[in-house]
C-alpha cells in the first residue's frame, strides 16, 4: 500500500473520530425529544430562595398557580411533593422548613411552570435576580455565571467585584441570585449597576460569552453630617423600618430613599456590630444575615460612601 | 487513474481551485456584507450593532484574496510534484495565518451587539482542529511526493499492482 493511501486512511479515521466525539453528544441530545432542551434566558422559570421568602409567601403565590395545572410537583433538595390545593400550605412550609436550596414547581410533563411574572418578591432585605440556564449536559461542559456591577453600559472587564455571587456550574442547571438589596442600592450611588455575564463553553471548542450589563438608573447618595445619616437616592424601595448591624435603616418608598443613621461614622459602628464577622440586615419583619466576605464589602461600601461625601 | 494523468499540471483545475477559493473567501463574505448582513440589521433594528461583524467580513475578504492567487498552483501542480508540495505548504500556511487574523486569533471579543447586551466567541478549539486537518493533509502532499519518488526511482510500493502496471505500459508506450 502506498504510503500517501496509509496517511489518507489515517486522516479519515482522526477526523471522523473527531466528529464523532464533537458530535455525537450534540445529535444524541437533539434525538432526545424530551424536557432536556437547551434554554438560555433571563426571562426564565424561577426558583424559590426557600430561606428568604418563607411559605406563607410561596403559598399565595402558587396557589392560583397550582389551582390550573393538576399534577404539580414541587421539588425542593431531594424531595419532590405532589402539590394540590388542599396540601399547598403544608407543602410549602415543609419546604421552607427544609430551607436548603431552592424549589421548583414543575407540571405533570415534568416542565417547569413557575415564570417570574407571576411571583412577587419581598424586596425589603434582599433583590432577586433570577437566571434559567437550562442546558443538556452533554451540550455544555460548564456554564459560568458572574454577576456583578457593571459602569454604566460598561462590559464584563469593566465589573467591579462585589459580593455577588459568581457560580461555576458543571452543567447546565437554573439559578436564583440572590443579592442583598442594599448593597445594590449602595453600588448603584457609585454610578453601576447591576450586570450579568454568562460564559458557555463546549469541549474547549467554542466558548461563548453573553454580558448583559443592566442600564438601570443609579442612585444618587448624600451624607448629612449632624447626625451621620447616609442616604441613598432614587432607588424603588418599600417603606418600611429596619436595621443594618446595630444601626437604623428606614426605607421610604415615597422619596425613593434608603437611610442607615448613626451617631459616629457609620461604616464604624457596622464594624462595631458585626457577629462573628457577619453583618444582619433587616427591614419589615426580614432579614438577611450576610456572610463574612459580603458583610466586609458591604462596610468598605458605607466607608467610600461616607468618604466621597 | 493512470500514472500520465499525475504527471501532468492542468490550467483547468486550477482555475476550479481558483474558483472555489474566490467563492470561499471573496464571493461569500462579500455576500454577507453586502446583502445579508442589511437585512438583519433592518429586521433586528436599531439596537443591533454590526460593526465588529462588518470588520470580520472585511479582513475575511481582504486577506481571503490572495487565496485565489495560492489556490492555483496548489491545484495546478499534480499530485506528488515537488511544485505541489510547495505550493500546497504555501496555500496551506497562508489559510492558517488567514483563520487566525480573520478570527483575531480565535478571539472574537464582542462579535455581537445588541441594545447593550455583547456577545464574544472564542474559537481557539476549533483552529487547533483546523490546523490538524490541515497537517495531516499536508502529511498525505508529502506522502504523495515519496511515492511519487519511488515510483520514479523504479522501487515500487507493494500492494499497488495496477498502478505499477499502467506505469510501466506508459514508459513503454512513450519509448
Amino acid at each position: 500500500m502506498k504510503t500517501a493511501t496509509i496517511a489518507r486512511i489515517i486522516r479519515i479515521l482522526v477526523l471522523v473520530a473527531i466528529a464523532v466525539v464533537i458530535a455525537l453528544p450534540v445529535t444524541s441530545v437533539w434525538q432526545d425529544n424530551g424536557s432536556d432542551d437547551p434554554v438560555i434566558g433571563l426571562a426564565t422559570p424561577v426558583i424559590y430562595p426557600l430561606e428568604v421568602v418563607g411559605p406563607e409567601s410561596m403559598a399565595d403565590s402558587l396557589k392560583d398557580i397550582v389551582a390550573n395545572n393538576d399534577g404539580c410537583v414541587l421539588c425542593y433538595g431531594d424531595q419532590e411533593v405532589k402539590v394540590s390545593e388542599s396540601n399547598l400550605a403544608a407543602v410549602c412550609t415543609m419546604a421552607s422548613l427544609y430551607g436548603k436550596g431552592d424549589a421548583v414547581l414543575r407540571n405533570a410533563d415534568g416542565d417547569v411552570i413557575l415564570i417570574d411574572d407571576m411571583l412577587t418578591y419581598d424586596n425589603a432585605v434582599a433583590s432577586y435576580m433570577t437566571l434559567g440556564l437550562t442546558m443538556p449536559d452533554r451540550m455544555v461542559d460548564a456554564i459560568d455565571v458572574k454577576v456583578g456591577m457593571n459602569a454604566v453600559y460598561g462590559s464584563e472587564g469593566d465589573m467591579v467585584p462585589l459580593p455577588f455571587e459568581t457560580k461555576r456550574f458543571d452543567k447546565g442547571t437554573m439559578i436564583t441570585i440572590c443579592a442583598p438589596y442594599l448593597i445594590m442600592a449602595m453600588t448603584s450611588a457609585f454610578d453601576h449597576s447591576m450586570g450579568l455575564a454568562i460564559d458557555v463553553s463546549y469541549m474547549g471548542l467554542i466558548d461563548v460569552s453573553v454580558d448583559i450589563p443592566s442600564d438601570e438608573e443609579t442612585s444618587t447618595v448624600d451624607v448629612m453630617r449632624t447626625i451621620t445619616e447616609l442616604k441613598i437616592k432614587g432607588m424603588d424601595v418599600p417603606s418600611g423600618i429596619g436595621k443594618v448591624g446595630d444601626q437604623m435603616l428606614t426605607m421610604d418608598g415615597y422619596s425613593e430613599t434608603i437611610t442607615i443613621a448613626c451617631i459616629g461614622d457609620i461604616s464604624e459602628s457596622l464594624e462595631d456590630s458585626l457577629t462573628d464577622g457577619c453583618l444582619t440586615i433587616s427591614a419589615n419583619g426580614r432579614s438577611l444575615t450576610l456572610d463574612p466576605a459580603t458583610s466586609e464589602a458591604v462596610i468598605e461600601l458605607v466607608d467610600a460612601l461616607e468618604g466621597r461625601a | 487513474m493512470s500514472g500520465k494523468k499525475e504527471q501532468k499540471r492542468s490550467v483547468f483545475r486550477g482555475l476550479i481551485g481558483s474558483i472555489i477559493a474566490a467563492i470561499i473567501y471573496v464571493a461569500i463574505p462579500y455576500t454577507l456584507l453586502d446583502g445579508i448582513l442589511d437585512q438583519i440589521i433592518t429586521q433586528i433594528g436599531e439596537g443591533f450593532d454590526s460593526t465588529n461583524i462588518e470588520s470580520l467580513l472585511q479582513r475575511w475578504m481582504i486577506a481571503g484574496a490572495p487565496m485565489v492567487l495560492l489556490a492555483f498552483p496548489a491545484w495546478m501542480y499534480p499530485k506528488g510534484s515537488k511544485g505541489r508540495v510547495i505550493s500546497w505548504t504555501v496555500y496551506a500556511a497562508y489559510s492558517i495565518a488567514w483563520l487566525l487574523y480573520v478570527t483575531n486569533m480565535g478571539n472574537l471579543e464582542s462579535i455581537l451587539t445588541m441594545d447593550g447586551m455583547t456577545v464574544s466567541v472564542t474559537i481557539l478549539g476549533i483552529i487547533v482542529l483546523s490546523v490538524i486537518s490541515k497537517i495531516l493533509k499536508g502529511i498525505i502532499v508529502l506522502c504523495q511526493y515519496h511515492d511519487h519518488k519511488k515510483t520514479e526511482n523504479g522501487s515500487e510500493p507493494m500492494g499497488e499492482q495496477g498502478e505499477v502496471h499502467g506505469d510501466i505500459r506508459i514508459r513503454g508506450r512513450h519509448n
